[in-house]
């Protein structure tokens, strides 16, 4: 009955886009099993920055989980195992003061038009980033650059030394490694010199071979809804024995859409590899339903790699509703985390007592404060305690069961962004189940307000440490403690003298100095003490992976990189030489 | 079967002075099918959801009162949510949200559009000039612009009455401008020509004369302003746009989409929402259709 | 008087997303903060030189006088978040699929609805009627994402019979052959099918409504008493005075074609003015809000024009009365 109604509509649908925007193409098919397939990005259903490569790009999204992967870095990092990954450098040196770094690069590196890749290139971008950060301030890591760096020479033909402002031994780690989110992409002076404003740029042109990298990858095609990334004919890497030629032969990345959406097509293996689907409900029936579809950890819990994005539930430090320690800490305690997990993870994640997520090498620091931790009662759930400590802070229960002081009773709204759905709804749940009337919003406007440091209670990760624990310690620093209405995402904006000390000596020292240590007990005994947040769970990026055509993913077996495809430090053009075809 | 009801009728009719006119009624309704099973549905819903509350413990539409994502079985009759919602009793608080934000919106958009409607087609001229303007120039604003843009400014999280209001302040534009063509049809009926010729005041012709006549539109506009509100805000939530702490029929699909219920074959999340939604428009319908053949008494005698 | 409109509609939608001070660049960057990198404590700096280079620091008159001047020239500029893509050719990619999809599905569910609704209301007697029309209804019940998620889930994650979502396959590569066309058409069936489904009930009883109304004028009793014959009294009677008010509702739909379109687009990961809409204004795009809105009301406003010189053809008491009179 339907057929022909649906066969009138799909005709009108075909005249009408056959003949408006649609230009002839014409492109060598490559088989499919020799075609990596993508699907990234979740938040609009098609690409939004279309035409745009530019890195550097404030406004820049699509190209992150795709073309950001033909930039490479000159060390990558490995977080599974600590290790750095010399690539486009050879080493680096710094001064002994700290306060200069010299960097070696490799020789024999070619961009792809065929142009050695040379120290003058990376003078070129720092230079250029440094200046935007003097001045316009349009440009990713420009501002930080330019704090950071005094001068850039050229050594010799191989080498640069970078001076800093400030002595800072993680310097190398803040800009030239890349991993997860951190990192430059360095550009080619021979381009980019002649480009007049820099973020106006858009480094894109097929028919120039733009962008031009080191990477083994040409772009093709860059549509609304998909970029095609072709393998070019030789790598400077390959020659090197680096890495082997890719045996992919064309990588297509599309907008996903939602997760339901990508989660059917990997299901029905029409793509490889698609964003972090977060429920693990879902992935464990992918892995148990597609025996073909792995993740990170295999078919077994948490079916995923840990990112360095913790979840807290955070407090507003500065909407002095918060301002009792007491009420703070009781807070804490109400907080039955291994509910929250079994609830909204199906047990697939662990809870937290600090804001450090739980990679190896940060596992020292993690052990040495978990005495602090029990001591103040941050991570533990004890509603008795807590109740104790709201009595304490002056607080009486109301005839409808909430904490009530001077008339007023305590309620609150935790302002997230969706991606925290899942959690959401528990926390303010298990609050008012404690007599805390809460409630839980993820609307547009939310993030705003949890951005703009108008929230009273809030939801989100860290994006701090993952080698060694400066970085988290950092963020809660008194510079980050934005008034209120200047957007950060340090939501926290908490402030401590005392702790501001010993976080600044941290940032003097090596991140191997054994001062270290004892520190890292100062400076989270206030963090503690202060019951700066409620800890809540580690971050899992559950992606699942489709061997229908592919293999050789990351995993725990094989760790050699984070599966994670949309990091903006390029690490997945690390693992694509690495996939083999299946047959 | 047939002459049931004459027979019931009958027997009540000594026995008290306002049982007859019950029979009445329901000799009518076995007459007008579509107004008897539609009342039925609507009152169905109206009994699950007003009985409901009573008999059912309905504090557990809230997460973490049942063991997550649990099928329908002894003592959960709907199962529940993976964040431990117990959908009987979302079911059970959802359908009167949700019927509450229809009637509210409804209510408030069919007023308000048709009396600016009858006065605009009535008065004509500059007057219905203006007002007309007015409303093509506010038909031209998107419902979700305008919704996205008011929680902006609020920076608060809606509650369902707020949703109720947020659709109504959109729902009376359509029955505004649609009342108005209706309005210009019937002014120039021969009965309204005769009562201005008799010297009735504008008032009086348009609440007397015409109203009456377009009696069964109004109707037929209220009840389809009603579905429209309702599906407006079940959209709007659908969307995530609505208010998260409140366990409407709306959310509730928001929450079933976001958490892939179809994915996990979780058929007791999607079933019961869409059901009842189901019954409630059908419902609504059905009194709608039965309606008209209530109040367009001529067309009786064709049954 | 069109003018008159288009220009207050424009004011109105100018100032509307201006009601709340809000950045776009800031914006999108909070919700790229989910899933991306961000530079977590440079969000006012990067918003700050957007502002100036989209000339957002300017006063909002001045602003407003140069989106008048703009929008009087069809010159919509470059997408804030899109950049560096003209609105232009954003609503260029996008209206394509949203008219392919719904004006088809709109006028298919339209014309059967109404036949529907029309044949129900005047004939009471038939069976067939009286039962289908219920049964339509409970489709237009399901509101229609949701119908779209229950067809996603059967026929094509359950059955593999259709694509799950897109307007074209993953690989392929939009050009002129009757296999992409084949493949475009392959994957409209679904969302068409729910639209379809879901909207003739509403047509229906909008129509059903009409007609009962009709059959109680004057002027019916009399074309009866004057022994027209059942089919031209339907038609000529019936019908035409029935398709006014519906007639109007379908020029007042097409004005929110695209606002009605955004769940089934998001649903179906369809790549249309709807979901851009959406997008736009989660993300507080103004250019793209204006471009879209701008287009949007001159399609309202046209077609309220082309009702208001059909009114007269379809009903003559108009004629009589006439606008001003």
């Amino acid at each position: 009955m339907f057929n022909r109604r649906t066969a009138m509509s799909c005709a009108s649908v075909a005249v009408v886009t056959a003949f408006t925007g649609m230009s002839a193409w014409s492109q060598t098919a490559v088989p499919r099993n020799r075609t990596l397939i993508v699907a990234g990005q979740v938040e609009a259903p098609v690409y939004r920055n279309v035409g745009l490569a530019n890195p550097y790009s404030i406004n820049n999204e699509d190209y992150r989980v795709s073309i950001i992967n033909m930039f490479e870095p000159l060390f990558y990092y490995n977080s599974n195992k600590d290790e750095v990954i010399p690539w486009l450098a050879t080493g680096f040196e710094y001064a002994a003061d700290f306060s200069a770094v010299t960097v070696k690069m490799r020789d024999g590196a070619t961009w792809s038009d065929g142009r050695p890749f040379t120290v003058d290139d990376v003078i070129f971008t720092l230079d250029m980033l440094i200046e935007n950060g003097k001045g316009k301030k349009d440009l990713l890591n420009g501002a930080g650059l330019a704090a950071a760096v005094k001068a850039v020479t050229k050594v010799d033909g191989q080498t640069v030394r970078i001076d800093l402002n400030q002595p800072d031994p993680r310097f190398v780690f803040k800009f030239l490694i890349n991993y997860f989110d951190v990192g430059l992409q360095w550009l080619p002076a021979h381009i980019w010199k002649d480009a007049g404003d820099p973020a106006a740029f858009r480094n894109f042109d097929i028919a120039k071979g733009w962008p031009v990298t080191t990477g083994p990858w040409t772009v093709t095609r860059f549509t609304d809804n998909q970029v095609f990334m072709d393998r070019r004919a030789e790598w400077w890497a390959a020659r090197a024995g680096l890495a082997p030629m890719p045996e992919i032969q064309r990588v297509i990345t599309i907008p996903g859409g939602t997760r339901d959406r990508m989660a059917q097509m990997i299901a029905s293996n029409q793509v490889d590899i698609i964003n972090d689907v977060q429920i693990a409900e879902v992935v464990r029936q992918l892995v148990t339903q597609n025996p073909k579809i792995t993740t990170f950890t295999g078919t077994n819990p948490p079916y995923g790699a840990r990112d360095w994005w913790p979840t807290s539930l955070y407090f507003n430090h500065k909407s002095g509703k918060w301002a009792d320690v007491n009420v703070r800490r009781a807070i804490n305690h109400y907080l039955d985390r291994k509910q929250l997990i079994n609830t909204a993870y199906a047990g697939a994640s662990e809870a937290t007592f600090s804001p450090f997520p739980g990679f190896g090498s940060l596992k020292p620091s993690i052990d040495a404060v978990k005495p602090l931790a029990d001591k103040y009662g941050i991570g533990v759930f004890d509603r008795a305690k807590g109740d104790q400590l709201m009595v304490t802070a002056g607080y009486k229960k109301n005839a409808g069961g909430i904490w009530e002081k001077d008339g007023q009773a305590l309620a609150a709204v935790i302002d997230a962004i969706p991606i925290l759905n899942a959690i959401g709804p528990i926390v303010a749940q298990q609050l008012k189940n404690s007599g805390i009337d809460a409630s839980f919003r993820s609307t547009p406007e939310s993030r705003a307000i949890m951005r703009d440091g108008k929230y009273d209670l809030t939801l989100f990760g860290h994006r701090g440490s993952i080698s060694d624990p400066y970085a988290t310690l950092e963020m809660y620093h008194s510079r980050n403690a934005f008034e209120v209405g200047r957007p950060t995402l340090f939501p926290a904006r908490w402030s401590n003298t005392d702790y501001d000390k010993i976080v600044d000596e941290i940032g003097k020292l090596a991140p191997d100095n054994p001062k270290i240590g004892e520190l890292v007990i100062a400076a989270m005994d206030i963090w503690m003490r202060e019951a700066v947040e409620a800890p809540i769970s580690e971050w899992y990026h559950r992606v699942p992976m489709n061997q229908t055509y592919w293999t050789g993913w990351p995993s725990e077996q094989n760790p050699y990189m984070q599966p994670t495809f949309w990091y903006t430090s390029g690490s997945f053009g690390y693992v694509l030489p690495r996939l083999k075809p299946a047959n | 079967m047939a002459d049931a009801a004459p027979v019931i009728s009958a027997s009540t009719k000594a026995l008290d002075g306002r049982l007859p006119r019950l029979g009445a009624a329901l000799r009518y309704v076995r007459r007008n099918p579509s107004l008897g099973i539609g009342m039925v549905l609507l009152l169905a819903l109206a009994l699950f959801t007003g009985l409901g509350r009573l008999v059912y413990d309905v504090s557990t539409a809230v997460p973490l009162s049942a063991p997550p994502g649990a099928a329908p079985g002894p003592g959960l009759i709907f199962g529940s949510d993976p964040q431990g919602r117990d959908l009987m009793s979302v079911m059970i608080l959802g359908t009167w949200l949700t019927i509450r934000t229809g009637l509210i919106a409804g209510a408030i958009g069919i007023a308000f559009g048709s009396a600016l409607g009858l006065i605009s087609g009535y008065i004509g001229g500059r007057t219905d000039a203006i007002i007309t303007w007015m409303i093509d120039v506010l038909l031209t604003v998107p419902a979700i612009l305008f919704l996205v843009m008011i929680a902006a400014v609020v920076q608060t999280g809606l509650s369902s009455i707020g949703m109720a209001l947020v659709v109504a302040a959109l729902a009376w534009r359509r029955p505004a401008r649609q009342v108005r063509s209706q309005m210009l049809v019937l002014r120039s009926a021969g009965y309204v020509e005769m009562a201005k010729l008799s010297g009735e005041g504008p008032l009086c012709i348009v609440f007397l004369e015409i109203v009456p006549n377009l009696m069964p539109f109004l109707v037929s506009s209220f009840v389809t302003a009603v579905s429209a509100a309702i599906l407006a805000s079940v959209g709007l939530e659908a969307m995530g746009l609505g208010p998260q702490n409140e366990p409407t029929l709306g959310m509730t699909i928001f929450w079933m989409m976001e958490f892939s219920a179809f994915l996990r074959g979780m058929w007791w999340w999607i079933l019961p929402p869409v059901t009842i939604l189901i019954i409630l428009f059908v419902g609504l319908y059905l009194v709608n259709a039965g309606l008209d053949e209530l109040s367009n008494p001529r067309l009786r005698r064709r049954a | 008087m069109v003018l008159a409109v288009v220009w207050a509609a424009g004011t109105l939608n100018f100032f509307i997303p201006r009601m709340a001070p809000k950045n776009p660049i800031a914006e999108k960057l909070t919700q790229m903060a989910g899933t991306s990198g961000v530079d977590p404590t440079k969000i006012q700096e990067m918003s700050e030189a957007f502002n100036a280079k989209f000339g957002l620091d300017r006063p909002l008159w001045q602003q407003y006088f140069s989106y008048l001047g703009d929008m009087a020239q069809f010159d919509f500029g470059y997408s804030i978040t899109k950049y560096p893509v003209r609105v232009a050719d954003l609503i260029a990619a996008a209206l394509p699929w949203t008219l392919g999809l719904m004006i088809s599905t709109t006028l298919i569910a339209f014309v059967l609805g109404t036949l529907l609704g029309a044949a129900a209301g005047w004939n009471r007697d038939s069976r067939i009627l009286q039962i289908l029309s219920p049964l339509i209804m409970v489709f237009s019940a399901i509101p229609f994402y949701l119908l779209g998620l229950v067809l996603i889930y059967f026929l094509a994650a359950k059955a593999g019979w259709f694509p799950i979502s897109g307007g074209h396959g993953i690989v392929s590569i939009p050009e002129w052959s009757w296999e992409f066309g084949r493949e475009v058409l392959h994957h409209a069936v679904l969302p068409s099918l729910s639209i379809i489904i879901a909207s003739i009930g509403t047509w229906a009883i909008g129509m059903r409504g009409m007609m009962v109304s009709v059959q109680g004028e004057d002027y019916m009793t009399f074309a009866e008493a004057k022994g027209l014959k059942p089919w031209r009294l339907f038609l000529r009677y019936g019908m035409r005075n029935a398709l006014l008010p519906q007639a109007t509702a379908l020029a007042l739909y097409f004005g929110q074609v695209v606002t009605g379109a955004v769940l089934v687009e998001i649903v179906f990961s369809y790549p249309g003015l709807g979901s851009l809409l959406l997008d736009s204004i989660k993300l507080f795009d103004f250019p793209t809000i204006y471009g879209i809105v701008f287009i949007l009301t001159l399609t309202v406003a046209l077609s309220m024009l082309a009702i208001d010189l059909i009114y007269p053809l379809l009903d003559p008491r108009v004629r009589v009365g006439g606008r001003n009179g």
